[in-house]
């Protein structure tokens, strides 16, 4: 009972790692929580209920399962991402030099927008996820575990260790992390202030695309609406761990997914009450260690 | 090398440059004296792109550079090293060195070794995140960050501010030997002594106007800027 319900908190908490991440990139270099995000999330599910659709009537993909599911996500976080840096553009690139709380209402602005686009152009119900690939289950004598929750947590563990290592070692990686240290000096340095801000807009859009569909197979449905608890838990995530941290946003994903799925399982009547316990963790982490678990209070030299 | 003609910068409704002249030639030590608050950095600024300016223009190099971004400018080889060293303090010391030469395709480590000849702390504090660092070797970071990027003219701000004077002097005696090696500069500096000890020509700053401009020697000899500057 134990392994399974932390078997289910890590599928849960690698959804909500991914999407943290996007919401504390953008923090990290603007300053500014993108409220929007959650519906990029949503838009990504429904960019592979889509794709999944455009790719199954397509004779190349037939019985090629594994190109199936690479393109089917390249293509869906290819959009997502594309889709994140238009939001950027249209909605917080003009307000740039605005007050804080003009972004703030443009980003509501915009997810109200993507809601009911989604909600007129495909439905106003949920509608049903394809099934991907076979679910098989396997039994080990502490727990079992199925090919759906094996897939998850590898393609979250791998998508986000090929973002460590962008951040880490390349040279855009460097020079994002110095644009969220000091944009002005960055901008002497030569760096494209600007590019790096759309990068990292794509780059957690994207990573966000992939966690609307893995929530969407995990869940076997989608809705329009489907964005706004997640994305919520999400953000709590990232402020767990550290907003502008993105070690924090992983590890406060995990922290959260786990913490609910132990709520639900072994107290009685949980299930009801994890969103409570949840945010009743981020107010506590918030009382005792307001910068988060991982947040440093570095002052900028 | 690098000419203004009749820059006025605002900052928001202050007009803090005033209609600006300068001249820096190949291979010289300018320097640009004056007080507090006298427009040396918003000029700086203006030069780098970070400001731009409403009337005037900037040449360099017989091109014309005004109204472009900071990112462009310094495509042309004009580095300024910021007012307050300004090191990206989580990122380690050759990771700061290493954005110094975004722009560079290739050169990197050759650069980096020279580095880390003039300024042999930087390479023993290599893996150290910047912000571990004291002032003295930030602002050594600061200037080698600069150099990374192979800049035809360095624009150093009050690189001297709020170090030990040993380090002053061997900050401006560090400066010296770059420009030696070929490296034209523009020194901003209230520390104007010594300022004016290594550079060719300077320019006296105040108000958002040029107020003097003569050879070093002159300067230092000059009875208003003993009085102004040189506290004699």
């Amino acid at each position: 009972m134990f392994f399974q319900q932390l078997l289910n908190g890590v599928t849960l908490g690698s959804i909500y790692a991914l999407i943290a991440l996007g919401y504390t990139m953008v923090y990290g270099i603007l300053l500014m929580i993108n409220f929007a995000h959650s519906e990029i999330f949503m838009s990504g599910a429904f960019f592979g209920y889509f794709f999944y659709q455009l790719f199954s009537r397509i004779s190349f993909f037939q019985e090629k399962i594994f190109f199936f599911i690479f393109f089917l996500f390249l293509c869906s976080m290819f959009s997502t991402a594309l889709l994140g840096i238009f939001i950027e553009q249209v909605a917080y690139k003009p307000l740039r030099r605005a007050p804080r709380l003009a972004p703030l209402i443009s980003a509501i602005g915009v997810s109200i927008f993507i809601q009911n686009f989604f909600m007129l152009f495909v439905s106003n119900q949920s509608v049903a996820y394809p099934q991907i690939f076979p679910l098989k289950k396997y039994n080990f004598s502490l727990l079992e575990i199925n090919s759906l929750q094996i897939f998850i947590i590898f393609l979250s563990i791998s998508l986000m260790l090929v973002l460590r290592f962008f951040i880490q070692y390349t040279k855009l990686g460097k020079a994002t992390r110095a644009v969220s240290q000091d944009r002005e000096t960055a901008s002497l340095m030569g760096i494209n202030v600007n590019r790096i801000i759309s990068l990292t807009f794509f780059i957690g859009a994207g990573l966000g695309g992939a966690a609307g569909i893995l929530n969407g197979m995990y869940y076997g449905s989608i809705k329009y609406n489907m964005g706004f608890l997640p994305g919520i838990k999400a953000f709590t995530a990232a402020v767990l761990g550290g907003i502008g941290n993105i070690s924090g946003a992983m590890f406060g994903g995990y922290i959260l997914g786990i913490c609910e799925a132990f709520t639900a399982g072994f107290i009685p009547g949980g299930a009801e009450w994890k969103d409570v316990f949840a945010f009743a963790i981020l107010i506590l982490v918030l009382l005792l260690k307001p910068s988060g678990l991982l947040g440093t209070q570095l002052k900028k030299v | 090398m690098l000419e203004l003609f009749n820059i006025h910068t605002y900052y928001g409704e202050i007009e803090a440059l005033k209609g600006i002249n300068l001249k820096v030639e190949e291979g010289e030590i300018v320097t640009l004296i004056g007080a507090n608050g006298a427009g040396k950095t918003t000029l700086l600024k203006t030069i780098s792109g970070l400001l731009t300016h409403t009337s005037g223009e900037i040449r360099f190099l017989d091109e014309k550079i005004s109204g472009l971004k900071a990112h462009q400018i310094t495509k042309y080889g004009i580095v300024q090293v910021p007012e307050g060293r300004k090191i990206f303090p989580l990122l380690t010391v050759k990771e700061n060195l290493e954005i110094g030469a975004y722009r560079k395709k290739n050169g990197v480590k050759e650069n980096l070794e020279k580095v880390y000849q003039l300024f042999p702390v930087l390479k023993e504090r290599e893996k150290q995140l910047g912000a571990t660092l004291s002032g003295g070797e930030q602002q050594m970071l600061a200037i080698g960050r600069g150099l990374m990027a192979e800049p035809k003219i360095l624009m150093l701000d009050e690189p001297s501010m709020g170090l030990a004077p040993i380090l002053v002097e061997k900050i401006f005696q560090i400066i010296k030997e770059i420009n030696q090696q070929g490296t034209t500069i523009l020194l901003v500096e209230q520390n104007a002594y010594q300022a004016l000890n290594i550079a060719a020509r300077g320019y006296v700053l105040e108000t958002g106007k040029i107020v003097l401009s003569d050879t070093a020697k002159n300067l230092l000899n000059n009875e208003a800027v003993k009085k102004a500057y040189l506290g004699k």
